[in-house]
């Protein structure tokens, strides 16, 4: 991430890499029997951090030299106290003098796993790497004398954010959780919503130094096995060395890049993924990213709201409507207002034109200038407020709705009318619920003001057919991102520009090749109404 | 995952045909049809969508007969090498000159009813400029956009269709058949130019995911630019009347001029209903430039169309060139006209010939 390029810091970066590299040569990987041997191959790695804590002690009665190997911060101290610590040190010594039997030192090992500890997830890592991995991600590593592996147990607790609604996908009704940034948590979160044993969540790492723990979670018998199949070979070919967020991910899982639309879709709330999962498509969850990928994705989704679909179906389609004509107002209104007033007045009104005509006369640039320079403010305007401190961001709306909306028309800079188109742009470009993809449609319309500028309602025209020419040639994981407009899938418009009653939808979407198309087929209510 | 959307699907086809026919000529149909058959010009209209769903009709045995191949492969099959070297150049010219000849009308049209001061080079260089990208992307691509597009194109026409009635007349076309019957069977071959385009089917067939239905898609695909032409020219006579008709250059547009909406918004929605007829033919001329290079490929025995696309574009937009006035275009789309004939019989005799011969698949 952001090396700057002073050679003097990369001579410096080669120098630490290549000191690593030594000490990876100097190290065997493989365990020892010794307990202290053992600990200074830990140390050769971990010695210098501060971090790593490196815990001597004796096992029992007969002091059997152990040690622990954690990672501070990552681990619960409670845990490795109550559960690990004390039992190995003082309450096995207590069990060893009443039954007056000392374990074996050739049995420590598995007595230890089998009796001592009271940790549920216990694992054993036979090399240095296995251990370091496990380490890392905040288990805690015990040695015992005499024996080549490691005792891995599971104390995982670091400090994290609790579950909150998410920011970016707010609904007024419908659950109000939203993913955290650890991935148990969300895995949780998400299994707690579909309990069939076949909703499977695999894990890989990926990363190179940064080892982030992926999980993709699909069910079984409704996405088809190839989407998987493709998911998991996407996800293998990932060669990087530190993911900080799932949106690197997405760059590296994605179709095509060179695109502005997102081919992915991106949600913060575990029950829109559930839903996703239960329509045949396959999750990305990563650790330390509130974000689940849900692939594949079309261009349709990124108009629906989980809202969409707890609201009443007749009221969801109208607002799923609004939308499109949201994205239509977002990308071409500018370029549209353009080319009426410059090429073709006659297309509106007389009256109105005249009046255009006469809040334009004082205005100094031609329309296309002047819809530039609004829409460009705009912007400004938008990305300083979205970055503002919240406390600050009042101050934004200030300077905005006065400086744009009144004082600029004042002094004679713009006209009422183009405020109005400016307005009209930004509250349409808002009303498209998915983030990334209102972000693209809205920069879209500086293309189209400056195609209306050259060729007028010919230029928008071929700049439509443009984008829809790119829009239908993309694909997400095989599907045309068009779908079901283009090509066009009958079945799956029940879901598509309204939102047809649950009872009507009881089919998956087709788009995705679900294993298996019907929601009914396997809902116990309705077998328990058949056998009645 | 497989790719089953590169395949074609049946109501792809259906699409692809409908929107490859509607096009361009929309603006000028109701002019040759008064034109030549003044006002029987509906009843030729119609005459010609039938006898045109007839010859579709035996393009589509021929596509099912072959579905592996386009034409310009399986012809060598049935008719030998070099009569089939020699359809394929006949084909390729056929798609080279009514490409021209619409790229010509189109813009010419653009730069009578929208942009006056723009050059006519600048306008055809910027239309094949979108024309070219989506031919690259090949033929699923064009089918998509089809589906995408031409709902839109057919509902326009209706709304100007429905909107006309208000001012329709029936004096001007009735008593039908007020003219000698010859006069409007010599209108049938000026009329076939616009309905041509379903030459499409012949080199979407190997595409198609499931043949066996192929005609009854083929034929679906027809069935809207029979419904819309007919009534088109019927209610643009009806209104604006045989001999303005006749005479006029945009009979469609004058047509939409005639139309008030209730409300008094909008004062020239002709420019609305440009708008989705640039789509159209939009949609057209991608087909006829994607099956010129095919053709082209398939001549020369090479599987990859893209860079053919960029060899013809050229020529095009030289060829387009070349009419000097209104009347040269006129002219120059009444041979286009005549070449698509000569290609409808050719397909005709090829299909007899596979009959006689036996080749091909032959269905249950």
């Amino acid at each position: 991430m952001g090396y700057t390029k002073n050679p003097k810091n990369i001579e410096a970066m080669q120098k630490n890499r290549n000191e690593q590299l030594k000490s990876e040569e100097r190290v065997d990987l493989t365990l020892e029997k010794s307990v202290s041997k053992n600990l200074e191959k830990f140390k050769a790695f971990l010695g210098e951090s501060s971090d790593a804590v490196f815990r001597e002690f004796s096992l029992g009665m007969q002091g059997i030299p152990c040690a622990a190997v954690f990672i501070d911060g990552l681990v619960d101290e409670m845990v490795i106290n109550e559960q690990i610590l004390k039992p190995m040190m003082y309450q096995i010594a207590i069990l060893e003098n009443t039954l007056q039997k000392p374990i074996e030192p050739g049995k420590a090992f598995e007595y230890v796993k089998m009796r001592v500890l009271a940790v549920g997830d216990i694992k054993e890592a036979e090399t240095l790497d296995e251990a370091f991995i496990l380490i890392m991600s905040g288990e805690v590593g015990i040695m015992i004398e005499g024996f080549e592996k490691i005792l891995i147990a599971s104390a995982r607790g670091w400090p994290q954010r609790s579950i909150e609604e998410p920011p970016s996908e707010i609904v007024i009704r419908g659950p109000r959780e939203g993913f955290t940034e650890t991935l148990r948590s969300n895995t949780a979160l998400l299994r707690r919503k579909i309990k069939d044993p076949n909703f499977v969540i695999k894990n890989i790492q990926i990363g190179r130094r940064g080892k982030t723990d992926v999980a993709y979670a699909y069910i079984k018998g409704i996405a088809n096995q190839k989407l998987v199949e493709e998911v998991e070979r996407r996800l293998n070919q990932i060669d990087v060395d530190i993911f900080l967020d799932s949106s690197q991910i997405e760059h590296h899982v994605q179709d095509r890049y060179m695109t502005i639309f997102p081919q992915i879709e991106v949600s913060e709330r575990p029950d829109r993924t559930a839903a996703s999962l239960a329509e045949g498509r396959v999750a990305i969850l990563m650790d330390n990213s509130p974000y689940a990928l849900i692939v594949p994705a079309t261009f349709y989704q990124f108009f629906q709201s989980s809202e969409d679909y707890y609201e009443r179906w007749p009221l969801a389609s109208i607002i799923r409507i609004l939308r499109w004509i949201g994205a239509f107002l977002a990308s071409l209104t500018p370029g549209l207002y353009v080319s009426i007033v410059s090429f073709h007045p006659g297309f509106i009104p007389t009256s109105l034109a005249i009046s255009i005509a006469a809040t334009r006369a004082t205005v100094p640039f031609p329309a296309f200038l002047e819809a530039l320079l609004m829409e460009l403010t705009f912007e400004l305007l938008r990305e300083a407020g979205a970055r503002l401190p919240r406390a600050i961001g009042q101050t934004i709306g200030i300077v905005g709705g006065l400086i744009i909306g009144d004082a600029a028309v004042r002094a004679g800079i713009t006209s009422p009318i183009m405020v109005i188109v400016v307005a009209i742009t930004a509250i349409a470009s808002f009303i498209i619920p998915s983030y990334n993809a209102a972000l693209g449609i809205r920069l879209l319309r500086f293309p189209f003001i400056i195609l209306a500028a050259i060729f007028g309602i010919y230029g928008v025209i071929l700049g439509f057919i443009f984008l829809n020419v790119h829009l239908v040639s993309l694909k997400s994981y095989g599907v045309s991102f068009m779908t079901p407009q283009a090509p066009i899938r009958y079945q799956d418009w029940k879901d598509f520009l309204i939102r047809l009653p649950s009872q009507m939808a009881m089919r998956r979407p087709t788009s995705t090749y679900p294993v298996d198309i019907d929601r009914r087929e396997q809902d116990p209510v309705k077998e328990e109404h058949n056998e009645r | 995952m497989k790719d089953k959307t590169d395949r074609l699907s049946n109501i792809q086809i259906s699409f692809l045909i409908s929107s490859t026919i509607i096009g361009v000529t929309v603006l000028v149909l109701p002019r040759t049809a008064a034109e030549l058959a003044k006002s029987g010009g509906f009843i030729a209209t119609f005459v010609t969508g039938i006898l045109m769903a007839l010859v579709l009709l035996i393009t589509a045995l021929l596509a099912k007969r072959f579905p592996r191949s386009t034409i310009i492969e399986f012809s060598s099959e049935i008719i030998g090498i070099v009569p089939a070297k020699t359809l394929g150049v006949i084909f390729l010219l056929h798609f080279i000159v009514v490409s021209s000849s619409i790229l010509r009308i189109f813009c010419d049209a653009i730069k009578v009813l929208l942009l006056e001061q723009t050059p006519l080079e600048i306008l055809i260089i910027t239309f094949l400029f979108v024309v070219v990208y989506l031919c690259l992307n090949g033929i699923s691509s064009i089918a998509k956009i089809c589906e995408y597009f031409e709902p839109l194109v057919i509902g326009t026409m209706f709304l100007v269709i429905v909107l006309s009635f208000r001012n329709f007349s029936h004096e001007e076309l009735l008593p039908a058949f007020r003219e000698d019957v010859f006069e409007w069977i010599s209108a049938i071959p000026a009329l076939t130019i616009s309905y041509l385009g379903f030459e499409i089917l012949l080199f979407a067939a190997p595409y198609v995911q499931n043949p066996d239905k192929i005609i009854r898609y083929a034929l679906l695909g027809i069935l809207p630019s029979v419904v819309v032409y007919t009534l088109l020219v019927t209610v643009t006579i009806g209104t604006v009347g045989v001999e303005p008709v006749a005479r006029s250059l945009y009979p469609f547009i004058q047509l939409a001029r005639y139309i008030r909406f209730p409300g008094g918004f909008g004062e020239r929605f002709d420019i609305f209903f440009m708008v989705f007829w640039i789509l159209g033919a939009y949609t057209t001329l991608s087909s006829y430039i994607y099956m010129a290079s095919v053709s082209l490929s398939r001549l020369l025995g090479l599987r990859d169309f893209r860079p053919f696309v960029m060899l013809i574009v050229p020529f095009l937009y030289v060829l387009s060139l070349v009419p000097q006035n209104i009347k040269e275009i006129s002219t120059f789309s009444q041979y286009a006209s005549y070449l698509g004939l000569v290609v409808l019989a050719l397909v005709v005799i090829v299909y007899i010939l596979a009959l006689i011969l036996k080749k091909g698949e032959v269905s249950r």
